[in-house]
């Protein structure tokens, strides 16, 4: 099974409000999926419906599984680390341990003891008593100890300190992530991720506007760094975007010429979060 | 589904297991303390040497009148016990499913394969089985530590502990009587727990206030419907369903107060086992019960209902 997620014609309203129109999506075996939009767009109301959490119009596979009918075995393949601390407060590190070891089939305790061996959590503390950075540091140890197939988080590092932020993405990469996985993020934070992905969605108004490959999206578009005297020039090509940094122009590019605008600056990887607004600009004035 | 139910003891520890534990030391402390100053009282008030005599009379009771002495007490404290149960089960139920709504951890526990049909019933379980079992086992403990104290207070008056407490009291006898008593209960109280599941499940805000104000309405709508269209000032039938449904949870071997339920007989020879017997049979075989329990079934199917489809985060 190479598609892990199927969507077709996926809906979701809330009462006249559509926060889901018709979403098409396959997304594959190995892909770190990076989920981005505005507030209100539907992302969070997307993995929802991935979770088995909501009910949805449409067809909608999850590994096989409808998820809305089938939650509880699904959750066997899925792990999810949700925007806020969601571990309960009363909670010890050891109780955790054991209720997750007890509950879920394909969790080894050894190896969360092993990750939280790292950190500075002792097996008797109480969640009430960590910061939010520890409540994550631990919900991560748990999830990383879980052989799931797919990986869904919610704005995981929301409220991190940047220490915390770097190493959580760094274990995901180093000790959890290979090509038998699948992770999809949302995050505010794109440019924290961006370097890890290899799929974007962009997500608006309950539609999904891009669906790319990381790849041949870079290929794709492009910046420029122009230099003042090659100013005028570069602007007739019609950039989506322009900025200036440090006495230069930073421009955007969807465009076919590459190499007669290479010769205008020097050419790099744009950020996606560029893209994005360039995106959402295009689509507001088609 | 033991993790759930193991989960639960985590959670509320304090209402599981401490609060027996601190009836239980109240009431020895209690008793130390009342002996104490029954003694200091007898002192000053030149008494002591009848208060001497009284003790020393003891021996003449018979065996059947300090049985019946033990079994008094026996029914008055494990009556506590099984009031603070009930209201230990009131509060857990309310919050059960509520509580993890209300501070998010409801997207952890659903993150993990677990049914919400093996969620809500394991939260009934803990509540109508094994809660239970762990009061009755701190009874037990209670009635031994009662019995060992009152064993080295008739020593130091130079009594024989043997014939006025091991031989009249028994422990066993405790512990069946306990556990028929938190049977009892538990039938009565399933319409209750019933009802506060649901009320857990649905309400949004606070389902104390929707526990108590929902049924209260329809008592009250009810009572002037009547009022209206029959002139009948006198139907209360609402209001007496759930307050005997309420009293009986509450204090299960009141059971009787209805008819033919609890009998206590205390005349000579205080209870035996077949009356213990014969009181459980008298205290379950209500139709009431019956009812309860269907009315018990649709609300939790509901609480399920309601936790798989609608309280997802």
């Amino acid at each position: 099974m190479t598609q892990i997620i199927k969507a077709k014609n996926l809906s979701k309203s809330y009462g006249k409000f559509q926060a889901l129109k018709n979403i098409n999506l396959t997304i594959g075996k190995g892909k770190i999926v990076g989920l981005i939009g505005p507030n209100g767009a539907g992302k969070t109301t997307l993995l929802k419906a991935l979770l088995g959490l909501t009910a949805y119009d449409g067809d909608l596979e999850v590994m096989g599984i409808s998820p809305f009918q089938d939650r509880a075995k699904l959750m066997e393949d899925i792990c999810f680390i949700a925007d806020v601390a969601v571990l309960p407060d009363w909670i010890k590190v050891n109780e955790v341990l054991d209720f997750v070891e007890q509950t879920h089939p394909k969790f080894s305790r050894s190896k969360a003891e092993g990750f939280l061996k790292k950190t500075k959590l002792g097996a008797k503390q109480k969640v009430k008593s960590m910061s939010k950075g520890m409540i994550v540091q631990l919900h991560l140890a748990i999830v990383m100890s879980i052989e799931a197939k797919l990986l869904i988080l919610d704005e995981p590092t929301l409220g991190l300190d940047i220490i915390y932020r770097k190493d959580f993405y760094d274990n995901l990469l180093n000790d959890y992530f290979d090509n038998e996985r699948t992770i999809i993020i949302t995050t505010h934070q794109v440019e924290e991720i961006e370097h890890i992905l290899t799929d974007l969605l962009f997500i608006k108004d309950g539609e999904i506007v891009l669906d790319a490959n990381m790849e041949e999206l870079t290929e794709e578009y492009f910046e420029v760094m122009v230099p003042s005297e090659n100013y005028e020039d570069a602007m007739s090509f019609k950039p989506l975007q322009s900025r200036k940094v440090f006495g230069k122009h930073v421009m955007l590019f969807k465009h076919p010429n590459r190499g007669e605008l290479e010769a205008l600056g020097e050419v790099q990887r744009p950020g996606v979060a560029d893209l994005f607004v360039a995106m959402l600009k295009e689509e507001d004035a088609e | 589904m033991k993790a759930l139910i193991r989960r639960e003891f985590w959670e509320h520890r304090g209402a599981f297991i401490k609060a027996p534990i601190i009836i239980s030391i109240v009431l020895l402390v209690i008793a130390i303390v009342g002996y104490i100053i029954g003694l200091v009282f007898a002192n000053k008030t030149g008494s002591a040497e009848i208060v001497h005599k009284g003790i020393n009379e003891l021996h003449n009771l018979s065996e059947k009148q300090l049985s019946t002495f033990w079994d008094v007490q026996l029914i008055s404290t494990s009556t506590l016990f099984l009031f603070v149960l009930f209201i230990v089960l009131f509060f857990f139920i309310l919050g059960s499913l509520f509580d993890d709504r209300k501070d998010g951890s409801i997207q952890f526990w659903k993150s993990l394969p677990i049914s919400d049909s093996e969620t809500v019933l394991s939260k009934l379980i803990t509540a109508m089985i094994f809660v239970p079992l762990v009061f009755t086992a701190v009874f037990a403990a209670y009635m031994l530590a009662n019995m060992v104290l009152t064993s080295i207070l008739l020593m130091f008056h130079g009594q024989n502990p043997w014939t006025l407490v091991w031989v009249p009291a028994s422990i066993v006898k405790g512990i069946l009587t306990m556990l028929i008593g938190a049977l009892t209960q538990m039938l009565w109280a399933m319409p209750i727990y019933g009802w506060l599941m649901f009320s857990s499940s649905w309400s949004k805000r606070r389902p104390f206030l929707f526990a108590i104000f929902i049924p209260l309405l329809v008592a009250v709508s009810w009572y002037f419907l009547n009022v209206v269209t029959r002139m009948n000032f006198v139907q209360v039938e609402m209001f007496k369903w759930p307050a005997k449904f309420f009293m009986f949870s509450a204090l299960p071997y009141g059971t009787n107060a209805g008819g033919s339920g609890f009998q206590i007989n205390l005349g000579e020879g205080g209870m035996s086992l077949i009356d213990i017997a014969s009181n459980l049979k008298g205290s379950i075989m209500h139709m009431e019960i019956i009812y309860g329990i269907i009315f018990s079934a649709v609300f939790i199917a509901l609480s399920i209902w309601v936790r798989r489809y609608r309280n997802t985060t």
